[in-house]
């Protein structure tokens, strides 16, 4: 009887030391020609993951990530919010592109959860208070790096060129730019929207392009993958403009795609890979060392959400996505890994955006 | 005894046996278990080497060719277009070569396939591949999306000083190269990973496309073995040290397991058919041993129920057959045993039965004895009540006795004396005669002379008479004294027997010259009762006292009668002799004394005859007084009792039957219980044709008498229930007195005869009956029928023929008669032995004095004198209580022989 008795006794205190996790979701485009910013994020998260459950996790509870791929398609980005809901998800990182959160918001309003985007800056989403927070700034902050850059370079005629399946970003960004380049007495002479950048939308954009000849500069809002196709064949058939980019397209891939194409254009950037603080170098070493490859801005967004949600639920207690987003805002400022940067009452990101230009095949940040 | 069933035992030991198989099974399970994965692990090993031998051929083998590109580049030159058609070539052969650049020092592409003029000049220093590239050795960059294709790819360079080779493989084609199809069941991928965990291989895109990193990559690098196992896969990993790329073979732990289980439930599956097929085999086998045991349970039933014959019934097996017979042997052998018993039974119930009958008859007897023991000692414990008062009474009856011994010493002392003087006297008075005759006698002797011879014989007589008076005198007073006098009751007529006595008396007394005067006499002419002898003998001794006392004047006799159911008889004799002082008066009554000696010198005589007197009136209820005045004279009055003679009857004579029938009587009434006179008369009343009934006791006379008219009864004395006397006494008051009732008796004394007469008899016959009287009595001719020739006795022992043959001759009776009489007492006596010797035990000696008086009377039917003397004896000897004399004499009735043979 005494035996049995210690033996439930094991199995209980085994029991207990169950090992707990809180799950946190990531949504993001993980396949296909669009997934780089998604994967970059997934692995800053990883590290940020990877640093908190090293340290014992969040109370004794380790994070474990529940990873979902939209595969850039509206219907399924929608369909993710539910299939989170539906496993007791409350909190969900990503997703990374501004039409995905679009696609998704919908649904997202009208369930109990919290998404956290790291790299999605539509201005459509801003100021409102809304179940969704952003570590990046909105769209208008690159609209107003940009315009600053094209002021200093004279750049005045545009020709903006946008990815129509984000088109709750790009639509967002092209307004922003619009506006900044009006602001410095410049002006859009003509935009373009594709849907599937085959031969003949390559075609239709060369054309539009040699139809101006007063063009200062080609505006492209695409993934870094379209961005360099693009950027490719304007090198190939067009006299060579220069080139401005979103933060979307700022990765390693552009410039292995668009080679020589995509020299001296102008990215948005969010991350200095120059950076000297501790925290970032040890990040950028983990990362290499783990993925075999720089961090980007994606991930390096990614890993400060991921550590500002750990620190809301330990600060909380909890999971519930209302409490975890009061809590976000309610500390408002965050020590990022390179600098601080505040969420505001709407969930919003103020962070700064600078502006790179890629030289010799690699990014350099324009001293301002 | 053990209550474990034999099912229970078998089921036992299917039980254990199961479990031993099950135990077995559970080890050999786990051994299989081992076994089945040691084989998973082996083969899975087998496929992760084949795996590494095509990556190794089709990716390895490439390079080493590629690498060949160095001599074209020294001969033709880095960018010429030799160089880019040799690499071309291997980006056409391998579907999975996506790109092959060549890029100088200063990290620009310089030559590349396909022509990808866009690429050429591109700066990749920033690539990992170059940062991390390795002198003539091949380095992998991390996977990333090429700028050709947008498709996934993973990039190898190599420096050689002057350039450097870069290989990208396309990801997506690069699965293609590896036979997927020959996986085995559990595998779940087969992946390659490059050296920082990113898939490179796996038969899930996604996991490629999206570069995902093998999630127990830093697990399994940290591992030392080539295989790890967590909750739901098993992986087996395999490195290729010149890419360092790792090959992994992730398993499915629920495939694996449900191989297992499969295959457990399998076994399972079979260990339960074992076990079915086991239970089965047992439970018919059982079956077919139970039926036989049943069987001879079902017949062990019927034997307790004793039912020892049934059928024979199928079993399976020889030893329960056998064992099967054998019990119906048993069977019918205890069949056989019990009914013996059964037997046995019935016939020990049967004596039981009878014994208990027996027991009960003298538990009765047992009983009745008890309640008879009970009366007695209720009459004891009355009789010890009365004890107390009869022993004070004795106690005053003996002082009394003690004052009258007292009295009667002084009495005998005075008789002593008075005897002395008796003797003296008697002496005196009988030498006196006595010398007179003695002297007369010898004078006769001597003289011759005739006259004086005649006066000498007068003389002697004389003196013999006064001799003979004397004697007569001293026997009488001796009687008196001895109290034996015995008185007669004869009936006779009082005048004549006084007459006879006066008349002589009366010559004398006027013989003596003195006046002789009778009155009253007349009246004496009575019929009555008594003994004539003394009445006669009191006169003549008071008259010869007044005659002898008186020697002038008269002497004068006076009778008075008084008659009631008696006659009581009053006498005055007066004289006017010598008379009497008072003095002498006192003693005239005493014997042997006179008033006066010198009286008996004068007057002589004994003194005797006043108290011969005075006892007989006494006896006779009388009284007898003296009246005297000396010289004056002397008065003696007495008077006496007599019995009236009955007017009616007749008077008995000395010897019986005075009746003589002239015809024969009708009918005869016979009382009689004793067996054998009932034989003897009923013999002897049809013998004369005489029709007779017979009654055994005085109830049954009584009876009969009401209903009939008999010519006479003859009545036995001595009867069970109801005596002659009685029944006698009944009779009487409704018959009239002319019947003759005959008393038949063996008692013969006076007193019994007055006792019949009283009780209204006419007269009796004493027994033994004396035939020739009774046939007179009868009205009948007696004959004489003896016929004693006819016996014939053999031998002198045969004491039935020989008293057959004495009573024949004694009473008539023809011979055979007599045997059957003899017969008929023998059994009687013995059977009255017997019953005296029962009477003895109880010591009913009354009984014993009635059965003796019955063996008397019997033995004097039959004329056995010897038995009838002892009888006789036997019962005098009971009735004065000297028993132990009595069951001598009894013994020797016994003894006698006719009691004690056969014949």
């Amino acid at each position: 009887m005494k035996k049995i008795v210690l033996i439930m006794l094991f199995f209980l205190l085994v029991g207990c030391t169950k090992t707990q996790y809180i799950d946190i979701g990531v949504v993001g485009t993980m396949s296909g020609s669009a997934s780089d910013l998604s994967i970059s994020g997934r692995r800053g998260i990883e590290l940020a993951v990877d640093k908190i459950n090293g340290e014992g996790g969040i109370d004794g509870k380790f994070i474990r990530l529940v990873v979902k791929n939209d595969e850039n398609m509206p219907e399924r980005s929608n369909e993710i919010v539910t299939e989170f809901v539906d496993e007791d998800i409350d909190i969900v990182i990503g997703p990374y592109t501004s039409g995905m959160m679009l696609s998704a918001y919908d649904s997202l309003i009208e369930n109990e959860i919290l998404y956290v985007a790291p790299t999605v800056s539509a201005d459509s989403l801003s100021f409102s208070d809304d179940n969704f927070i952003r570590f990046i700034a909105s769209t208008a902050e690159q609209a107003y790096a940009l315009g600053k850059v094209a002021n200093s370079n004279n750049h005045k005629n545009f020709i903006v060129i946008f990815d129509g399946n984000n088109i709750g970003f790009n639509k967002m960004l092209f307004d922003n730019f619009k506006s900044e380049i009006e602001k410095i007495n410049g002006e859009i002479l003509e935009d373009y929207s594709f849907k599937q950048l085959d031969d003949k939308t390559i075609e239709e954009i060369i054309n539009t392009i040699n139809n101006y000849d007063e063009l200062d500069a080609i505006f492209i809002i695409a993934g870094s993958n379209d961005f360099g196709k693009i950027a490719q064949n304007i090198r190939l058939y067009s006299p060579e403009y220069p080139l401005y980019g979103p933060l979307w397209a700022h990765t390693n891939d552009l410039l292995r795609v668009g080679g020589k194409s995509i020299e001296n254009a102008y990215i948005v950037s969010g991350i200095d890979f120059h950076n000297s603080s501790r925290d970032y170098i040890r990040v950028k070493d983990e990362h290499i060392d783990k993925y075999g490859s720089e961090i980007t801005f994606a991930g390096l967004y990614s890993y400060e959400a991921m550590m500002a949600i750990a620190q809301a639920i330990e600060n909380v207690g909890s999971t519930d996505y209302l409490k975890i987003k009061e809590e976000i805002i309610r500390i408002g400022q965050f020590e990022g890994l390179q600098d601080s940067f505040t969420i505001d009452q709407y969930g919003d990101n103020t962070r700064k955006y600078t502006v790179d230009q890629v030289l010799n095949g690699r990014y350099i940040k324009i001293n301002e | 005894m053990s209550n474990k069933k034999l099912d229970r035992g078998i089921l036992n030991i299917s039980i254990f046996i199961v479990v031993i198989t099950l135990l077995l099974l559970i080890v050999s399970l786990f051994l299989v278990r081992k076994l089945v994965l040691e084989d998973i692990e082996s083969h899975n090993l087998s496929l992760l080497d084949l795996t590494y031998d095509q990556i190794s051929y089709n990716v390895e083998k490439p390079f080493t060719q590629i690498e060949k590109v160095d001599d074209l580049i020294e001969k033709y030159g880095i960018e010429s277009d030799v160089v880019q058609d040799y690499i071309e070539s291997f980006a056409d052969n391998f579907e999975h070569i996506d790109q092959i650049m060549i890029v100088n020092n200063q990290a620009k592409i310089v030559n590349i396939t396909h022509n990808n003029q866009n690429s050429l000049g591109i700066d990749v220093s920033y690539e990992s591949y170059y940062i991390n590239r390795k002198f003539k050795q091949w380095y992998w960059s991390d996977v990333y999306m090429s700028s050709l294709s947008g498709k996934n790819v993973i990039a190898a360079s190599n420096d050689k000083i002057d350039y450097m080779l870069v290989v990208e493989l396309n990801l997506e084609e690069l699965p293609l190269t590896l036979q997927y199809k020959d996986y085995f069941d559990e595998v779940i991928s087969l992946s390659v990973l490059d050296e920082f965990g990113t898939y490179i291989i796996n038969n899930n895109i996604d996991l490629v496309t999206g570069r995902y990193r093998y999630e127990y990559f830093d697990t399994l690098k940290s591992s030392s073995t080539s295989f790890y196992e967590n909750k739901d896969t098993f992986f087996l990993s395999k490195l290729n040290p010149l890419m360092r790329w790792y090959i992994i073979l992730e398993l499915d732990m629920d495939i694996i397991h449900q191989k297992l289980n499969n295959m457990t439930l399998y076994i399972l599956l079979g260990w339960f058919v074992f076990s079915v097929v086991l239970f089965k085999m047992i439970k018919t086998y059982f079956k077919k041993v139970s039926i036989g045991l049943y069987v001879l349970k079902d017949h062990t039933l019927k034997v307790l129920n004793q039912n020892y014959d049934f059928d024979v019934e199928p079993v399976h097996f020889h030893e329960f057959e056998e064992l099967d017979n054998n019990f119906r042997h048993m069977a019918k052998t205890i069949d056989a045993r019990t009914r013996e018993i059964i037997e046995m039974n019935e016939n020990l119930e049967e004596k039981i039965r009878e014994r208990t009958i027996l027991l009960e008859e003298s538990n009765c007897s047992l009983e009745e004895e008890i309640q008879e023991r009970e009366l007695v000692e209720e009459e004891i414990r009355i009789i010890n009540n009365n004890l107390d008062s009869k022993v004070k009474e004795r106690t005053l009856q003996l002082e009394r006795l003690n004052e009258d011994l007292r009295i009667s010493i002084k009495k005998a002392e005075e008789a002593s004396e008075a005897k002395s003087k008796f003797l003296a006297v008697m002496s005196h008075e009988m030498r006196t005669p006595l010398n007179g005759i003695i002297g007369f006698a010898s004078l006769l002797q001597t003289n011759t002379d005739p006259i004086q011879n005649s006066e000498n014989i007068e003389m002697i007589l004389s003196s013999s008479q006064v001799l003979l008076s004397l004697i007569n005198d001293v026997l009488d007073i001796a009687k008196y004294e001895a109290g034996e006098m015995q008185f007669e009751n004869t009936c006779f007529n009082l005048q004549h027997i006084i007459r006879d006595v006066l008349k002589p008396m009366g010559s004398m007394i006027k013989g003596k010259g003195l006046g002789f005067r009778v009155e009253g006499f007349e009246l004496l002419d009575l019929e009555v009762i008594g003994d004539p002898i003394k009445i006669r003998q009191v006169f003549t001794n008071i008259l010869n006292n007044a005659l002898k006392f008186t020697d002038d004047g008269s002497i004068d006799i006076y009778f008075r009668t008084e008659i009631k159911d008696q006659l009581k008889l009053y006498v005055t004799i007066e004289d006017t002799g010598i008379g009497m002082s008072k003095n002498e008066m006192r003693t005239i009554f005493q014997p042997f004394k006179q008033a006066d000696d010198t009286i008996h010198r004068m007057y002589g005589g004994t003194g005797l005859g006043l108290s011969i007197c005075k006892e007989i009136v006494e006896r006779m209820k009388g009284h007898i007084q003296y009246e005297s005045e000396l010289n004056v004279g002397t008065k003696c009055f007495f008077e006496f009792t007599l019995e009236l003679k009955p007017e009616n009857e007749n008077v008995f004579i000395d010897s019986g039957i005075h009746i003589l029938n002239e015809t024969k009587v009708d009918r005869v009434l016979f009382v009689e219980d004793h067996i054998v006179n009932q034989t003897l008369m009923t013999k002897f009343f049809k013998k004369y044709n005489v029709n007779y009934d017979l009654a055994e006791n005085g109830i049954e006379a009584v009876e009969l008498c009401k209903k009939n008219n008999y010519d006479i009864i003859l009545m036995d004395c001595q009867m069970p229930i109801m005596d002659g006397f009685e029944a006698t006494k009944v009779i009487r008051t409704f018959v009239p007195a002319s019947l003759p009732i005959i008393a038949m008796t063996a008692y013969t004394s006076e007193e019994n005869r007055i006792k019949c007469l009283k009780a209204g008899m006419t007269d009796y016959v004493p027994k033994p009956v004396d035939l020739t009287k009774l046939s007179n009595l009868l009205g009948v001719e007696y004959q004489y029928l003896a016929d004693v020739s006819k016996i014939e006795i053999n031998d002198d022992i045969d004491f039935v023929k020989i008293y057959a043959s004495e009573l024949s001759k004694k009473i008539g009776f023809d011979s055979e008669t007599c045997i059957d009489l003899i017969e008929t007492f023998k059994s009687q006596v013995i059977k009255a032995l017997t019953e005296i010797t029962n009477n003895r035990i109880a010591n009913d000696y009354e009984a014993i004095e009635r059965l003796l008086h019955q063996i008397k009377g019997a033995s004097a039917t039959v004329r056995i004198d010897t038995i009838y003397e002892k009888a006789k004896e036997a019962e005098a000897m009971m009735h004065a209580k000297l028993y132990d004399q009595a069951f001598v004499v009894i013994d020797h009735i016994k003894m006698e022989g006719l009691l004690n043979t056969s014949r």
